[in-house]
């Protein structure tokens, strides 16, 4: 099937034949300073952490790839039942990994420290509990689970066994996402009333396969490789992509909404698909309201920066310690403009944040000093001129150019699986995204969609 | 016969592909899923992503080793391979787009410990720079998920100068190709060449748009001084890329010297055009039928 990178026609070449390899100087040392987030923390006594990966298929494989990076660790087996898959993976895994089309078969024999699984949505849970109960750590893939009764019998039993749990919304690990709740957390948008997210592609989200429709294989290639087209294997858009987004606006509201409405349809790719192309909700949250910035971060309460508040109730009611937020979130596959995106809206400021960008926005206050400068005497003439003083048209200029948030050199795939194998190494269960932020993240996802079937608003399930 | 056609900005150029078949649907899945190839080879080595591997390799190596996926370092192996076989010719290392002093024989610097796949370089100032085998090497990837899907007829490049012919092209007779090389005074393009079932790669030491050559010769860290280009065709992308980049810096007599231990079967042709060889014209240094 797929050749292999390290292929047969490269060592056949006397241009690259292997011959006189540069050896590293000295002898080699397993120590790896943590002078980064990026590294991981090993002693030199320490056993390298033995970690399988189930479901190596294109997600599979990235994790896999990012794992094989990071020292420490070594990758003991991989899983998939799929065969081409399976192959790939052993490629990137290398020779001393044990492939394994059965991954009850590999728990047993392998007896991994910790997994990460990305096999389809219609089997995380069965796989991930099976994993937890055998005493594993786990990282799964989001969304973590297909319905909720199989999100809240895995929590159950992570709690109960105390695993090492992580959901992989890996945004939770971007330096850009982790900045923008901090600016928020700090007051910089003052008190956030709206989100606006949305992952937009143009494509059909069709994976190709690899026999002609004539063949009777065909139907059920397709099934497999394309499962996120099929009702009873996945959920479509809204747990695919908008698992992620909904997240980060968890995150930066601190709380789970209470109630959507979604619409959608299968308007365009009208290929045979059961889930819709194209997807449109809103939610509704209701957020605690706080006076000032938390404290953390060396802030104490001594400290309390107030935060600038919405503008008041005038007829002077006892002010609420709610109010009520609302996120809207759109995914289609009709049109690219500003792919994956969040646009973070507060009374001072906005957020724009992608994973690679993230944009500060001040928003214009009413008594922002325009030509009567703060700290003028109030008795003192206001200054005229005779001729009229022009200001420029640039949108920016009583604005300011937006604030750029730095890109720092991460990916937050690999930060995310380093932070998941460092809180194994240290039994530490409160990994930057675990078992109950995933439930959470489940039950948003899962209530846009039931809303999307009935055509009604939907609580959030209790 | 259904065409489908597919291009795609990546590694700083643009990469295009036509395919030929039955079944419009399908082409059009497995071009995504090349493209998607494209994009994720570039994703792992663009040197313009702060992300990508190469540019995390080329931020911490200096300061410590650094611990690479087996696809990237067998790359990278390859390319030390190629600089030992080509005497420092081929140098992975020598690229002005990402230093801007260079280091004369600056791959002595970068060390590679094959047990457990860490790299280190021994002085700050070096770094890695894919780009001489970055499009042969993506569009070998994109070939093998074509011939995996079963697309028989399919021609593809990246930025003109690697080529991909997959089956005899829409006659039957071979993809036709016509080189051109920028600093030639004929304007007229070289003989054609009929591609079938092979990977091309032309490498030019000057584009006319430019005084000076963007190659490095790094046993000088100098520009190469005399234009020249070579082309081959081979089975591997990536190494007719390879060779072709070395053989412009060795220049022809090294080149040649080197073929002679190069195994037939890893480059079936190779071309070769200089001031001396005439207007519109080029030497084939191996193989090659009458134009």
């Amino acid at each position: 099937m797929t050749e292999a990178p390290n292929s047969s026609t490269a060592s056949t070449s006397q241009l690259f034949s292997l011959r006189s390899r540069r050896r590293f100087l000295g002898a080699t040392s397993s120590l790896l300073a943590a002078s980064t987030l990026s590294s991981l923390t090993a002693a030199e006594s320490d056993e390298p952490l033995k970690v399988a990966v189930i479901g190596t298929g294109a997600r599979g494989c990235d994790l896999l790839r990012s794992l094989t990076t990071i020292p420490s660790i070594r990758v003991a087996a991989v899983c998939d039942d799929y065969p081409p898959h399976l192959a790939r993976a052993s490629e990137y895994a290398g020779p001393q990994a044990t492939t394994y089309s059965d991954y009850k078969k590999l728990l047993d024999e392998v007896k991994p420290d910790a997994v990460v699984i990305a096999v389809p949505l219609w089997a995380h849970f069965q796989v991930a509990h099976d994993c937890v109960d055998a005493g594993t750590s786990v990282f799964v893939e989001k969304t973590m689970c297909y319905d909720m009764a199989e999100a809240k019998k895995l929590a159950a039993l992570v709690d109960e066994k105390k695993c090492v749990f992580q959901v992989g919304l890996q945004r939770r690990a971007s330096p850009i996402y982790k900045q923008a709740v901090a600016m928020v957390q700090a007051g910089l948008l003052g008190e956030i009333t709206s989100i606006k997210a949305q992952w937009h592609r143009n494509n059909n989200w069709r994976r190709p396969i690899p026999v002609p429709k004539s063949d009777p294989q065909w139907a059920a290639l397709e099934e497999r490789l394309n499962w996120r087209l099929f009702k009873r294997r996945s959920r479509g858009l809204m747990a695919e992509l908008g698992s992620h987004q909904l997240d980060v606006a968890n995150w930066i509201l601190g709380t789970a909404p209470t109630s959507v409405m979604a619409s959608g349809g299968i308007d365009y790719w009208q290929d045979g698909r059961e889930v819709h192309d194209n997807v449109f909700c809103v939610y509704d949250y209701i957020v605690p309201r706080r006076e000032t910035a938390p404290e953390g971060n060396g802030a104490t309460a001594a400290d309390g920066v107030p935060l600038p508040r919405l503008p008041g109730n005038i007829a002077g009611a006892r002010p609420l310690q709610t109010y009520n937020v609302r996120v809207t979130y759109s995914s289609i596959c009709t049109n690219a403009y500003e792919g994956a995106s969040e646009l973070v809206m507060g009374t001072r400021g906005t957020l724009f944040l992608t994973t690679t960008k993230g944009l500060f926005y001040r928003e214009k206050h009413p008594e922002d000093p325009g030509w009567l400068r703060a700290g003028d005497k109030e008795n003192s003439a206001i200054l005229t001129a005779g001729k009229t003083l022009k200001l420029s048209n640039s949108p920016w200029a009583h604005r300011g150019e937006p604030l750029e948030i730095d890109l720092l050199e991460a990916d937050e795939t690999r930060d995310e699986l380093i932070s998941f194998l460092d809180h194994v190494r240290r039994g530490n269960p409160q990994t930057i995204c675990d078992v109950h932020e995933g439930l959470r993240d489940t039950a948003t996802v899962l209530m846009a969609c039931q809303s999307l079937e009935s055509g009604s608003p939907v609580s959030f399930p209790t | 016969m259904a065409r489908i056609t597919r291009n795609v900005a990546a590694m700083g150029t643009l990469f295009e592909m036509l395919l030929l078949g039955d079944d419009t649907q399908h082409l059009s899945d497995v071009a995504d899923a090349a493209i998607e190839e494209l994009q994720r080879v570039e994703r792992l080595l663009s040197r313009y992503d702060v992300r990508s591997e190469v540019s995390r390799i080329n931020r911490e190596a200096a300061s410590q080793s650094v611990q690479v996926d087996r696809e990237l370092w067998h790359l990278i192996e390859l390319g030390a391979s190629a600089w030992e076989t080509t005497g420092g010719a081929f140098d992975l290392t020598a690229s002005r787009e990402v230093s801007d002093e260079l280091i004369p024989n600056s791959f002595a610097h970068v060390h590679l410990d094959e047990d457990s796949r860490r790299i280190t370089f021994s002085r700050p100032d070096v770094k890695l720079d894919l780009g001489a085998i970055g499009k042969g090497y993506a569009l070998d990837r994109a070939k093998l998920i074509l011939v995996e899907y079963g697309v028989k007829q399919a021609f593809l490049h990246g930025g003109s100068s690697s080529v991909v012919a997959i089956g005899g092209g829409p006659q039957g007779t071979g993809w036709a190709i016509e080189l051109a090389v920028a600093w030639q005074d004929s304007p007229a393009g070289l003989a054609p060449l009929s591609l079938r079932d092979v990977s091309l790669s032309c490498s030019d030491s000057h584009s006319s748009t430019e005084a000076e050559s963007d190659i490095i010769d790094p046993a000088t860290g100098k520009p190469i001084a005399d234009p020249r280009a070579c082309f081959c065709t081979g089975p591997s992308g990536l190494e007719c890329e390879a060779f072709s980049t070395a053989a412009i810096v060795m220049g022809r007599s090294r080149a040649e010297e080197l073929l002679r231990e190069i195994a037939p079967e890893t480059l079936a042709t190779v071309g070769w055009i200089d001031k001396s060889t005439g207007p519109a014209s080029f030497s084939w240094l191996r193989g090659g039928s009458t134009r």
